[in-house]
């Protein structure tokens, strides 16, 4: 499932482009000003995205008159928590079984394949979503079911509306890939949906995902800074702490500083700890370049060679020393 | 027709076991808990605020606006506690107001002083009596539930179901209040008799045909008008049911928080 989510989500992330680039680009300092507006309290980073509406942001954290729009369109998706280790698709079916499923992704973790206890269900319409709700707090086997409406879609549309430079597709999905990966760091990949986990239910953090973020933000930057692939791993990161310390605009130099804590470098007596990386001396002869280059010549072209083979004279006098020292390299390290 | 209201009891807010599951974790207040005499106060302080009620055949005299709009138009996430809005509140048809008038609320707290007063036991049993003495003996489930498009769907499912007479003689949810940071609300169905085990448990029953599937507890009133609220000085219970829906076995389990003579007995006998 994890493939064909990916690519739904590359469908909707390419499809989100477009959008954007037509849509006129917000202010930066007007985000400043709706952060501090005595309208919104702490809260007030759910609507960040340029007025997009944020929907979510149901429940505790909340503050000020604004309500949150209810979900009026697709995606219907819920986030299911305090679920029982072992549970299967099935079983999401069977609690929800008066609801019409329309997706459902069970979280685990990038490294370790665990389950981690909590999912996302996407139902096919707004009736299914409001039967989904009366799950929250209700027994299964032995756990109590917790169900709120995901948050999601609107820090999409933040992203859309600061991702105005998404110029360059094929750029802008790889990065949403890698964006995703790396977000996985806090809660293991949520590229389906791209709700987030963390957002939501850690303190005060605000639900932005790193998923879907990493990815536009990566793209953003990618055209206007090339970021490295190294960075918009961590952007993953870096939007969520961006975002739930209250954002300012400058989402590259903060996010950069204020690393997640398990990111955090070690302290100097953790790493003397540490067991050193030792190398020991190589224990192939040749190298392996050499053979896997001559092994697939020969297997595709037989005898034949590459047909820049014929180089100028020198280039072919000089071949065989340069071969040699290419092993002797080898040998020595 | 506020006032006709006005003579409904509290609700408790912030009365919450530390287990009652329904809201979620982030939800969950950071707070320190609240003293009983917070809550009391707090309590108080909304229920003589205003009241948005829609009663049966009542409401169409004055405004003739269908329940389903004035449902609509009076979601409880819609309305903010700040705005001065006390309780929003549903009642079942036929629902008798002269009902609530024979609730001797004075001399309750009457007998309460003098309880407290004389030396003699505080617990349940003791509080049954005054209750009893002064028709104090409503009792409603309560339940919680975060603000947004939870609160407003539960509370829906609920006030159509107390107003088409399916279930409970009324019920009430409070609104949202900006200050609470839980922004949880309280949602409780009232019947008219807490010392009556069947009809508690009917009307648990018939909650739960509602489609509402949290974790609930239930409440006699006279806690609420005596002011007594959870970490009270004397260590009263004042939840004295507590009912789990497992989505399994679609069926609800019963648990009796405090076990005492004048309370039925009954619910022991229910799996744990």
């Amino acid at each position: 499932m994890g493939f064909s989510s990916r690519q739904l989500q590359t469908v909707q992330v390419s499809a989100c482009v477009s959008k954007v680039l037509f849509r006129p680009v917000p202010n930066m300092a007007d985000f400043r000003d709706s952060y501090s507006g005595s309208n919104f309290g702490d809260d007030s980073y759910s609507n960040f995205g340029g007025g997009s509406g944020g929907s979510g942001g149901f429940g505790g954290r909340s503050r000020g008159r604004t309500q949150r729009p209810i979900p009026t369109e697709p995606p219907f998706t819920v986030f299911v928590g305090n679920l029982p280790n072992g549970i299967i698709q099935g079983d999401i079916d069977i609690i929800f079984k008066k609801c019409e499923i329309k997706n459902v992704r069970l979280v685990r973790d990038r490294e370790t394949d665990k389950f981690k206890g909590f999912g996302y269900v996407e139902f096919a319409d707004r009736s299914s979503l409001e039967e989904a709700l009366t799950y929250d707090g209700a027994l299964f086997e032995d756990k109590y079911l917790r169900v709120d409406v995901a948050e999601g879609r609107k820090s999409d549309r933040g992203g859309f509306d600061r991702g105005r430079g998404g110029r360059g597709r094929g750029d802008f999905m790889d990065r949403g890939g890698r964006g995703g990966r790396g977000g996985g760091g806090s809660g293991g990949g949520r590229d389906d949906f791209g709700y987030s986990d963390r957002g939501r239910f850690s303190e005060g953090r605000g639900g932005f995902h790193g998923g879907d973020r990493g990815g536009f933000r990566g793209g953003f930057r990618g055209t206007s800074r090339g970021a490295s692939d190294d960075w918009s791993d961590r952007d993953g990161y870096g939007s969520n702490r961006f975002r739930g310390s209250g954002g300012t605009s400058r989402p590259r130099r903060d996010s950069g500083g204020q690393i997640a804590p398990d990111l955090r470098e070690p302290s100097p007596e953790s790493a003397a700890r540490r067991p050193k990386l030792k190398l020991l001396p190589r224990t192939v002869k040749d190298p392996v370049n050499d053979v896997v280059h001559t092994a697939r010549n020969e297997s595709i072209f037989g005898k034949g060679r590459p047909r820049d083979e014929p180089e100028p004279e020198e280039d072919a006098e000089a071949k065989e020393p340069a071969a040699k020292a290419h092993s002797d390299n080898g040998d020595s390290q | 027709m506020d006032d006709m209201w006005s003579n409904h009891e509290p609700m408790d807010s912030a009365d919450t076991p530390t287990d009652t599951v329904c809201t979620h974790p982030s939800y969950r207040p950071r707070r320190k808990h609240p003293t009983a005499e917070e809550l009391a106060a707090e309590s108080m302080a909304a229920d003589m605020e205003k009241w948005i009620t829609y009663i049966p055949g009542d409401n169409d005299d004055s405004t003739s606006e269908p329940f389903s709009q004035w449902l609509a138009n009076n979601l409880p996430s819609q309305l903010s506690r700040t705005d001065g809005i006390g309780r929003i509140a549903v009642a079942a048809p036929g629902y008798n107001i002269m009902d609530d008038a024979l609730e001797d609320l004075i001399g309750a707290q009457e007998s309460w002083e003098q309880l407290k007063a004389c030396g003699r036991p505080i617990n349940l049993r003791t509080i049954t009596d005054i209750a009893k003495v002064h028709s104090v003996i409503r009792g409603k489930w309560l339940f919680y539930t975060s603000t947004g498009l939870k609160v407003d769907h539960l509370w829906s499912l609920v006030a159509q179901g107390v107003v088409e007479g399916r279930c409970g003689i009324s019920a009430t949810v409070t609104p949202y209040n900006p200050h609470d940071e839980s922004g949880s609300h309280v949602i409780g169905v009232y019947n008219n008799n807490f010392t009556d085990y069947e009809q508690v448990m009917d009307l648990e029953h018939a909650v739960r045909l509602l489609g509402i599937k949290c974790q609930m507890m239930y409440k006699p009133i006279i806690y609420s008008k005596l002011g007594i609220y959870s970490n009270n000085e004397w260590g009263l219970q004042p939840s004295v049911y507590k009912s789990v829906y497992d989505i399994v076995k679609c069926c609800s389990r019963v648990m009796e928080l405090t076990r005492s003579s004048h309370m039925p007995s009954h619910a022991g006998d229910q799996p744990l």
